[in-house]
């Protein structure tokens, strides 16, 4: 065989195995995708289906559950509200197209008061148990939303400062809640792909051979066969 | 309760059943704790008070020194009697009054039974130290204290000594300790975060180009491998072919490149001629007593007795053999003269090339040989393999002259021989 032919026939048998073998390995690897895309929408389902277990509420709330009103008031802070503030939120909330309700509690600064800011806010709506949005203002001037039934909303008025106003301000804002669904499956895995298809992944193949693989194969070749280099 | 705001209220609290547990003290469960510990004060024989509260105002700053002035305060107010103390700010504390009871041992036996149910508590929620330890709650260490009040308060009065054993209960200890961890798991809950679970969605881009990328390379690395990678030369590979200028280059690979023209004759014969007559008059110049190398220079004499009989040769290789040889035999008797240079070195494609000054890998017989070459020459190997040589006449058209089997095919026309003169002699005396 001539060296013509030889080389010839190398670089076809190269170049064929080499085709043959990359449909093969981007198979594989759209398999082994796959599968992992398959167990992380199987785990997203795990996660969706998963439901809270909410222990029996402590003496705090409890206190607030006692209480039949849209706005309750931890009975230790009854004095640093005004009457007058409370029946304008509880009117406000009367007329909310959405049921809501509001309750002032002590926020938890130790570990001894028996409750958590994010516990003691769904131990009171799961107490109260109607579809709704429900807020803790805590007395620090922080608050607290949630949900029972529905997609939560986020209080975005101003809390801190005087709690009377604060707490006329979130039943204002509270009022124009909707009522969005909470989902009842999990979101659909998204169909971006980074490489834009499978027309982009062989663009920056194309691109990544022809600036890398390309330039350290011609070193390589280099490195072996450096004496004939020598003739240019 | 409510929180007591200052010393007299609290007093007031505790004198209605001795116990005061604030709802920010009770762990979630204040009043069923204060239930619990005021039966526990009804049934000891002497007057005890428990005040879990927020820290009234008033107080030292110092935790320590606010826990000794609030129980001297309450002292003052109640009366003698065994003071179970714990504030926001403060860790819990026994203090006695007109009992009889040496404080410090006092404290060490309430100790004792804070160790055993600490003991408890890990046993049942995980090692102290770790995450998984509960801290046991106010209203449980005061509930132990209650529980085992009238052993501490025997242990203080008794005279100063090394043992201050537990009076705690162990089934007591258990109960508690159950109860401590029941209110950690209540008090401390908090709704568990969603989990973001990312789906890493499968991307047929990032296939293509796994796919891609390892089949250039393996296309490159297999199609190099089976057309040869290019090699280099090892000081072994020198040696071999330094040894080898015998070889008889009887079996070439085909050659595709359009053939070379065969020299013409008279041509070449001329060119011979002169040069051989160039080096007839170098050597009748010479002075020899001021050469250098005879040895050297006097191969120039062996080269012209080899020249001789082949400028009438009606073989075309027979005069390119000649100017070889008679350029050879003119290097080395300058070389020789001078003392130093180098001994020619003809290129092996066609001796009437420049001088080789490279190597190329050329496949002869079986074999690979390291041939020297010019650098055209070099340079063809390389892209088509094809370098420009001699051919020469054959019953079938024209073919490489080491294809023959003579002393210039041997030699490469000295290419890849020492002394190619010697050999022409040694050729021409042989037989064969």
């Amino acid at each position: 065989m001539t060296p013509r032919r030889r080389r010839v026939v190398g670089w076809g048998v190269g170049a064929v195995v080499g085709l043959v073998a990359g449909v093969l390995l981007g198979t594989v690897t759209q398999g082994w995708q796959e599968s992992r895309e398959a167990r992380d929408v199987e785990r997203r389902a795990e996660v969706f289906g998963r439901a809270d277990e909410v222990p029996p509420p402590g003496d705090a709330v409890r206190a607030l559950l006692a209480e039949d009103s849209q706005v309750a008031v931890d009975p230790l802070l009854a004095d640093r509200l005004p009457a007058d503030d409370v029946r304008r939120a509880e009117a406000i909330l009367e007329d909310a197209a959405v049921p809501a309700r509001i309750a002032y509690l002590t926020y938890p600064e130790t570990s001894h008061v028996g409750y958590t800011t994010g516990g003691a806010a769904v131990q009171w709506s799961t107490g109260v148990g109607e579809t709704g949005h429900y807020v803790v203002l805590w007395d620090n001037g922080s608050s607290e939303s949630v949900a029972v039934g529905l997609e939560p909303s986020y209080v975005e008025s101003r809390t801190d400062g005087q709690p009377g106003p604060a707490l006329v301000r979130i039943a204002a804002e509270m009022a124009a809640w909707e009522a969005e669904p909470l989902p009842t499956e999990p979101d659909a895995p998204g169909d971006f792909d980074y490489w834009g298809g499978v027309l982009g992944g062989l663009g920056a193949a194309a691109l990544f051979g022809t600036f890398v693989v390309l330039p350290l194969f011609a070193l390589l070749r280099w490195y072996v066969g450096s004496r004939r280099r020598k003739v240019t | 309760m409510d929180a007591p705001s200052d010393i007299d209220a609290l007093a007031d609290a505790l004198r209605e059943d001795g116990v005061v547990v604030d709802r920010v003290m009770g762990s979630g469960e204040a009043e069923d704790a204060h239930d619990r510990i005021a039966a526990l004060v009804r049934a000891t024989p002497f007057p005890v008070y428990v005040a879990l509260v927020e820290e009234p105002d008033g107080l030292p700053e110092d935790s320590s020194a606010a826990g000794d002035a609030l129980a001297g305060l309450l002292n003052r107010r109640l009366g003698d009697g065994l003071y179970v103390l714990e504030t926001t700010s403060g860790a819990q504390r026994v203090w006695s009054y007109g009992l009889g009871a040496d404080p410090s041992r006092l404290s060490l036996a309430a100790y004792a039974n804070n160790d055993v149910l600490e003991e408890s508590i890990a046993g049942l929620a995980g090692p102290m130290g770790t995450e998984d330890y509960v801290y046991p709650p106010p209203t449980v260490v005061a509930e132990a204290t209650v529980l085992t009040v009238e052993e501490i308060v025997g242990i203080g009065r008794q005279e100063a000594g090394e043992d201050y054993p537990a009076t705690l209960d162990e089934g007591d200890a258990d109960r508690l300790a159950e109860r401590a961890v029941r209110l950690d798991a209540l008090g401390g809950w908090r709704p568990g975060v969603d989990d973001f679970v990312e789906v890493r969605t499968a991307s047929p881009g990032l296939s293509a180009l796994v796919g891609g990328l390892s089949g250039l390379v393996i296309a490159l690395l297999l199609g190099q491998t089976l057309s040869g990678w290019p090699r280099r030369r090892t000081a072994e590979a020198e040696r071999r072919a330094a040894s080898r200028p015998r070889r008889t280059p009887r079996r070439e690979h085909r050659v595709e490149a359009p053939p070379s023209p065969v020299p013409d004759l008279d041509a070449e014969r001329t060119i011979a001629r002169a040069q051989a007559e160039a080096l007839s008059a170098a050597l009748r110049s010479t002075d020899w007593e001021k050469v250098r190398d005879r040895d050297v220079a006097s191969r120039a004499l062996t080269a012209r007795d080899a020249v001789e009989p082949l400028l009438a040769s009606q073989d075309v290789a027979d005069v390119l053999g000649a100017q070889v040889l008679a350029r050879a035999g003119s290097r080395d008797l300058a070389r020789g003269t001078r003392g130093r240079g180098s001994a020619l070195r003809t290129c092996f494609f066609d001796p009437r090339h420049p001088e080789a000054t490279t190597d190329a890998r050329w496949r002869l017989g079986d074999g690979e040989v390291e041939v020297p070459c010019c650098v055209a020459c070099a340079t063809a190997v390389v892209h088509d393999g094809t370098p420009a040589h001699v051919r020469l006449a054959g019953r079938r058209g024209t073919r490489a002259y080491w294809e023959r089997d003579d002393v210039w095919a041997r030699t490469g026309f000295g290419a890849v021989s020492d002394d190619l003169a010697r050999e022409v002699l040694a050729d021409r005396e042989d037989p064969r």
